[in-house]
């Protein structure tokens, strides 16, 4: 009976931490955090950061078809009294 | 005297049964959890990452004409529009080598599906290096909008490391991004138009950006930046990927003079390569002082990275003129965005 018990108690935590493992490698969809700002010197920066998870992302072939169809940006100060941007969304590279 | 069979009770039975099936389980289980593939290290969520790959070093016109540089015995069923390009253009004599120093620390930032247009999503492509074993230098206006100030989705942003003619080596994955505050002032949207116009013209300087990568460059980095370099360096070679030479498909590299302009807009520096098509894609791009395949502490040297261009002034590219802060900025962002 005993070694009954001590079976199902450790078939038991051996399942949990299988399934937590299991869960861990699943592809998940990172939440990127809000601007944050921090002082450095006599300046100030701004950040982004993403929750990192393991996993998800763009397959090697999806990356190659975005990067092919990426459009290039662009800056282009019209007039340096008065930079505004120019760009051009209808492109494609 | 007869002997008698010792029958036992039927829940004995089979609890023994349940006891042997769990304790296969177990052993099953731990003999999978010795042997299952060590998980990637926090922070490495890299998708497939591909094999690592050792460039080796084809000509330039090689990998201008090659539709796959980096493996030249695998086929590819459709040839990529990039070809064609190349077949038409005769002088590729601008085109980088990706798989030798100092190119081969550079490649395309790369925001996917960043905005949409009647009903099709669209990617931003720009050009990026690594300054460090995961921090990739760009600029600023590639990570954040340089119109709505939308910062682009890092879940979304990748690095796709030796990027040439349709293929990378290395994918890499954006964990923070940081910008200074003079990129975005909250003057840009002031109600006095003096003050929103100096915010504007000011805020070119700044057009640099840091972003953490997920995990260290397959292939190296800049070893050698400097800051507040005027008068040691008379030209440089700008880099990036322009979409108007070679589709951006292929990196390129023009050798050009420096200048400082006579702009309203505070420290920007010039380069003047002549290459009026070096210009869309190739922000972010590294100018490089005494670009060379050497990685010594006396080339490769990155001096600033490209910004904008200017209608009135074909072939030259405008970068802010760095200064001590991109250090700050780089120990900040090697530090993970925080101090």
């Amino acid at each position: 009976m005993f070694q009954t018990t001590v079976s199902i108690a450790l078939a038991a935590l051996l399942a949990t931490s299988l399934s937590l493992k299991a869960e861990g490698s699943k592809p998940e969809e990172s939440q990127t955090e809000q601007p944050y700002t921090d002082r450095l010197g006599d300046n100030q920066v701004t950040s982004v950061k993403r929750e990192i998870t393991k996993g998800g992302g763009l397959s090697r072939e999806e990356l190659l078809q975005a990067a092919r169809e990426a459009l290039p940006i662009n800056v282009l100060p019209s007039d340096p009294t008065d930079p505004t941007t120019d760009t051009k969304p209808d492109e494609q590279r | 005297m007869y002997k008698v069979n010792k029958v036992r009770p039927l829940w004995e039975r089979q609890m023994r049964a349940i006891s042997s099936f769990l304790a296969m389980v177990s052993t099953l289980g731990a003999i999978g959890w010795l042997n299952a593939a060590p998980s990637p290290e926090v922070g490495s969520d890299a998708t497939d990452s591909s094999a690592r790959i050792q460039q080796v070093a084809p000509r330039n016109y090689e990998i201008a004409a090659s539709t796959n540089w980096l493996n030249p015995t695998r086929s590819r069923e459709v040839p990529h529009p990039a070809t064609r390009v190349v077949e038409s253009v005769p002088d590729v004599s601008a085109s980088g080598n990706p798989s030798i120093v100092p190119l081969q620390w550079a490649g395309l930032v790369l925001n996917y599906e960043v905005f949409e247009k009647d009903g099709i999503k669209y990617n931003r492509g720009c050009t990026g290096q690594f300054i460090s074993p995961r921090v990739v230098l760009t600029a600023a206006h590639c990570v954040q909008d340089a119109k709505t100030g939308a910062w682009y989705d890092l879940k979304k942003m990748y690095f796709l490391a030796q990027y040439q003619n349709n293929s990378f080596s290395q994918s890499y994955r954006a964990v923070c991004a940081s910008r200074f505050d003079g990129w975005w002032p909250a003057q840009l949207t002031a109600q006095n138009t003096e003050e929103r116009n100096r915010a504007r013209q000011n805020r070119w300087q700044w057009d640099y950006a840091m972003i953490l990568v997920d995990r260290a460059s397959a292939t190296g980095y800049y070893k050698n930046w400097a800051v507040g370099w005027q008068g040691k360096y008379q030209g440089a070679t700008a880099t990036g990927y322009p979409a108007d030479m070679l589709r951006g498909e292929i990196i390129q590299k023009a050798h050009g003079e420096i200048y400082f302009p006579n702009f309203t807009m505070p420290n920007i520096v010039a380069l003047r390569h002549n290459h009026s098509d070096l210009t869309q894609g190739a922000s972010g791009g590294a100018w490089v002082a005494n670009f060379s395949k050497q990685d010594d502490a006396e080339h490769n040297i990155l001096i600033a990275v490209s910004s904008f261009i200017m209608k009135e002034q074909s072939g030259v590219s405008f970068a802010g003129y760095p200064t001590s802060a991109l250090h700050r900025l780089f120990d900040y962002v090697s530090k993970g965005c925080s101090r």
